[in-house]
């Protein structure tokens, strides 16, 4: 039955339910990907030279926690006219500090970021706490270059109280609409 | 096109919670607004002058989904990705979030059209919460009043205002998409809270102002907005260090982006309360409009003559 179908129909209230919340998760799958790859962030290399490019490099959330996740936004412009260049290939490895071997890498796009001017990768940080360096490596028609920078990974923190908190607020409001409604037909009856 | 601008038009930010809630949003209105509709077919009186427009009037509906289409842009679309690359593009973004969506929402009377369009499951018990927490004698109700008075809702809009543009509170913002995300909530709750008093829409809980009134409140919102902007307008160095570190596009350098800003938020962003403030002033002169003529006898003896508004 289709989703169109179950919304029609008025006599079936938990399909509807059902239905809603199905729309619902489809609306999550196909925003949630766009949400995640938003930018921000605190920016750790500004503006710096990269073979014949000038590179900007932020990392978001400003405190990156050891497990959680961990987004790159790097822009690429010509030193010239500050022009953006959106036909580079970026390319970001992470490495432990003294340690050579790649810990995370993988390819910052266009096509992953929100602002199309950017390239974007999102990863999850290494589960050991501790400073790491990440290379930033650009390479286009008119060369390659590389910026480097040292970026600390804090331990975990605890649960978001924040987000556990709101989510009780709305189990409890729920609950409580949920009593009032099955109490009411006693009431009508009085 | 050129790839620069095809890259920013195709810059969304799709957010699903806030697809949600502005579909839920909707959804919840145009139910009600047929309802309504429906209830009322056949027995609408045409609109006269100075009569109150009915709820399920067209002109309600359109300009509440235009009110939402606003957010949406605001909230989604290119203005809000390049808003941490062009200060600019920040300052429309505050703009829609501050005067243009929620007197278009507000105008439509919203709190009333939604009950109706509640499922009946959930209209009761809402509509009873609502009842109690509004209640003459309520606490809730004596607490939202003092709240939301209008000296109280002035002056946390001015603070609201003025103070996100601190360069410290600003700067956090960009940094942030938490802090930017309270940023956007506040702005848009204080202007609601501001606009429910000019509109006059539900609920109703304060004593209601004259039009005159309104024209007053409208044009108190100039000042602190008109100096902030004037402020960032003259300014002779960068205010907000965030975009400094950014790269440019289409050659604006960091004050030329500042100062667009600055005019945005000094003359259109003026000019919105001046807009609203004429319209309240041709419903006022409307009003005079319609008061009874006075009798001859009143305006036409000789001293009424001679010396028009003398008193005897």
């Amino acid at each position: 039955m289709s989703i169109k179908v179950l919304l029609k129909n008025h006599h079936r209230p938990k399909r509807r339910l059902l239905a809603w919340l199905a729309l619902a998760l489809l609306l999550w799958g196909t925003a949630a990907r766009a949400a995640w790859a938003h930018g921000g962030g605190t920016v750790h290399i500004a503006g710096e030279v990269a073979g014949p490019y000038r590179v900007t490099v932020w990392v978001a959330p400003n405190e990156v926690e050891a497990g959680k996740k961990l987004h790159f936004t790097v822009a690429v412009v010509r030193p010239e006219n500050n022009q953006p260049v959106l036909d580079a290939q970026v390319m970001v490895q992470v490495t432990a500090v003294g340690d050579d071997t790649a810990v995370l890498s993988g390819p910052a796009t266009t096509q992953q970021a929100v602002n199309k001017l950017f390239y974007e990768a999102d990863f999850k940080a290494p589960q050991n706490p501790g400073e790491y360096q990440v290379q930033t490596r650009v390479s286009g028609s008119e060369g390659e270059g590389e910026v480097l920078f040292v970026l600390p990974i804090k331990p975990a923190s605890g649960s978001n109280f924040l987000v556990i908190g709101l989510i009780g607020l709305v189990v409890i409001g729920g609950l409580g609409l949920l009593l009032n409604q099955r109490r009411e037909p006693g009431r009508r009856a009085d | 096109m050129d790839p620069i601008l095809k890259a920013v038009l195709t810059s969304w930010n799709w957010r699903v919670e806030i697809i949600l809630v502005l579909a839920l949003a909707g959804t919840v209105y145009i139910r009600g607004w047929r309802h309504l509709r429906r209830r009322t077919r056949g027995r609408q009186r045409p609109y006269r002058p100075g009569q109150p427009w009915p709820l399920s009037a067209t002109w309600r509906l359109v300009s509440y989904l235009v009110g939402l289409v606003f957010i949406t842009i605001a909230l989604m679309s290119p203005i809000d990705v390049m808003s941490g690359q062009l200060f600019f593009m920040h300052m429309v973004q505050h703009l829609l979030l501050i005067m243009i969506a929620p007197p278009l929402l507000l105008i439509a009377n919203p709190m009333a059209v939604m009950l109706w369009g509640l499922p009946d499951r959930l209209r009761r018990p809402v509509g009873q919460g609502f009842s109690r927490a509004l209640h003459r004698d309520s606490n809730s109700r004596k607490l939202l009043r003092t709240i939301t008075s209008p000296g109280v809702v002035w002056l946390l809009w001015v603070i609201v205002i003025v103070g996100w543009h601190d360069p410290d509170m600003y700067n956090a913002a960009l940094r942030s998409d938490f802090v930017h995300d309270i940023e956007h909530i506040s702005f848009f709750l204080v202007s609601m809270a501001y606009w429910w008093h000019v509109t006059g829409a539900g609920p109703r809980i304060h004593k209601q102002f004259g039009l005159l009134g309104r024209i007053i409140f409208v044009l108190a919102a100039i000042p602190p907005n008109m100096m902030t902007g004037v402020v960032l307008a003259f300014a002779e160095n960068p205010i907000y260090a965030y975009y400094m570190d950014i790269p440019r596009i289409w050659n604006i350098s960091v004050m030329t982006d500042q100062r667009i800003s600055g005019v945005i938020m000094w003359i259109p962003g003026s000019m919105m309360y001046i807009i609203a403030a004429l319209v309240l002033v041709s419903q006022l002169l409307g009003q005079e409009e319609r008061k009874p003529n006075l009798p001859e006898k009143v305006w036409a003896s000789d001293e009424a003559l001679l010396a028009p508004g003398l008193k005897k």
